[in-house]
């Protein structure tokens, strides 16, 4: 069994605004839905931790939400990204990229030959 | 800019109200519940089971409303509100028990206003008779004590009490030693209350604002307009301030012995800051000197004489 992890802070609205980019307007259990799938069910999100992340992205005009029909006819609130967010997407993608790439090199060191 | 944005937000969800809000999460919350039942069910768990599983992975939904609500305005102020609102309505159950407790604060409020209304229009203007005008002249001294004794044992004259209550030596001198004074009649009068020394500054305090009411309030003009530094200049020299006055009542225990009452001879430097209209720098010098102590006076009392070196010049 593996163990679930809870989201590190900060890499949530990231992991939302991506799945939301891929996947178009979707409502809340859809995103966590998705989150958990592509995290391979390492990690786990529940609601405390979802919507206020959601809500935060909302204030924050990265995406908009509205009621709408779910595909089995339930009406959910569904998310979807704005051109804000996607910038922002683009930015928070870079800037991990640099983080990771720069953690990774410290990583491939060697033990030094003299 | 998001910062900006987030806080309107803020500011736009309190000014909204939160039940609409809640109301809105609450259907969201229970549209993802609904959801996730489905899918449980689907996954081919029995009913009771779909439900138990989606709630333990909802992981409390009151929790998760807090967490939004606490994101979602400005919850300071939201609480402000709340308890604002409790008070008022418990207030207006209780109308008596309020209406005491205005009366009682109003009270004490108003009391300590009036109390520290007078007790500053008597400690920073001049008393009356004295006018306002440029021929007003302000003394300050530093009073050096020549010999033995601390400051404690020296007795001050009528004229350094008279001095003191009006500058902010007074404060100084006036809040320990009646804090100190109201101690002694806290504890003569045993009250338990003393060993609390919060308390005992406050009844300091109290004892200081009615000390000094008591001493300014019966001083009336006369009294007050101090004739010249004792260098038989006319009364325009000294208006204010008394360091030099020929004589006065002497505060305390009156000195046991000759000896001592030498080593009580005391100088003063008075410094004379002029008013601008008699056209003379501020900070001038005046070494008027208390040559000596005499004691005791024909009426019983101490004296003062004050001798001034003849080439001073005040401008009369």
């Amino acid at each position: 069994m593996v163990e679930k992890r809870d989201v590190q802070p900060g890499t949530l609205a990231l992991m939302i605004l991506k799945t939301l980019e891929v996947l178009g307007p979707l409502h809340g259990y859809g995103v966590a839905r998705r989150i958990e799938e592509t995290s391979e069910n390492r990690l786990k999100l529940n609601y405390g931790t979802l919507y206020p992340a959601l809500l935060k992205l909302e204030q924050e005009g990265f995406v908009t939400a509205e009621w709408g029909q779910s595909e089995n006819g339930r009406r959910a609130k569904f998310y979807s990204l704005t051109p804000e967010g996607r910038k922002e997407l683009a930015r928070e993608a870079r800037h991990w990229q640099e983080t990771a790439d720069l953690i990774a090199s410290f990583f491939a060191l060697g033990p030094e030959r003299s | 800019m998001r910062r900006i944005r987030r806080a309107l937000a803020r500011v736009g969800a309190t000014l909204g109200g939160r039940r609409a809000a809640d109301d809105e999460l609450r259907r969201e919350m229970e549209a993802h519940l609904e959801m996730e039942i489905e899918a449980n069910l689907r996954r081919g768990l029995p009913p009771d089971e779909a439900r138990r599983q989606a709630l333990i992975a909802a992981g409390g939904l009151a929790q998760a409303a807090e967490s939004v609500r606490e994101e979602r305005g400005l919850p300071w102020i939201e609480n402000l509100v709340a308890d604002l609102r409790y008070a008022t309505r418990h207030f207006g159950r209780t109308p008596l028990a309020t209406l005491t407790m205005i009366l009682v604060l109003s009270l004490g409020i108003g009391t300590n206003v009036v109390l520290f209304t007078v007790l500053s229009s008597l400690a920073t203007l001049p008393a009356p008779g004295i006018a306002r005008d440029a021929s007003l002249v302000r003394i300050r001294g530093t009073l050096g004590v020549e010999g033995t004794g601390n400051l404690q044992e020296r007795l001050l004259s009528w004229p350094e009490v008279e001095y003191a209550g009006r500058t902010d030596l007074g404060l100084l001198l006036g809040l320990p030693l009646s804090i100190v004074v109201a101690r002694q009649v806290a504890a003569a009068l045993r009250w338990p209350l003393t060993s609390s020394p919060l308390l005992g500054v406050a009844i300091g305090a109290v004892v200081l604002a009615v000390g000094s009411l008591a001493a300014w309030l019966p001083r009336g003009a006369p009294a007050r307009s101090i004739r010249s530094c004792a260098c038989g200049r006319s009364e325009r020299t000294a208006a204010a301030g008394s360091v030099g006055a020929e004589t006065g009542g002497v505060a305390g225990r009156p000195p046991p012995s000759d000896d001592l009452a030498d080593h009580w001879q005391m100088q003063s430097q008075v410094q004379v800051l002029w008013s601008t209209q008699t056209r003379k720098q501020p900070g001038q010098l005046h070494p008027c000197r208390h040559s000596k102590i005499v004691h005791p006076g024909s009426d019983g009392q101490l004296g003062q004489k004050v001798v001034c070196p003849s080439q001073v010049t005040w401008p009369c």
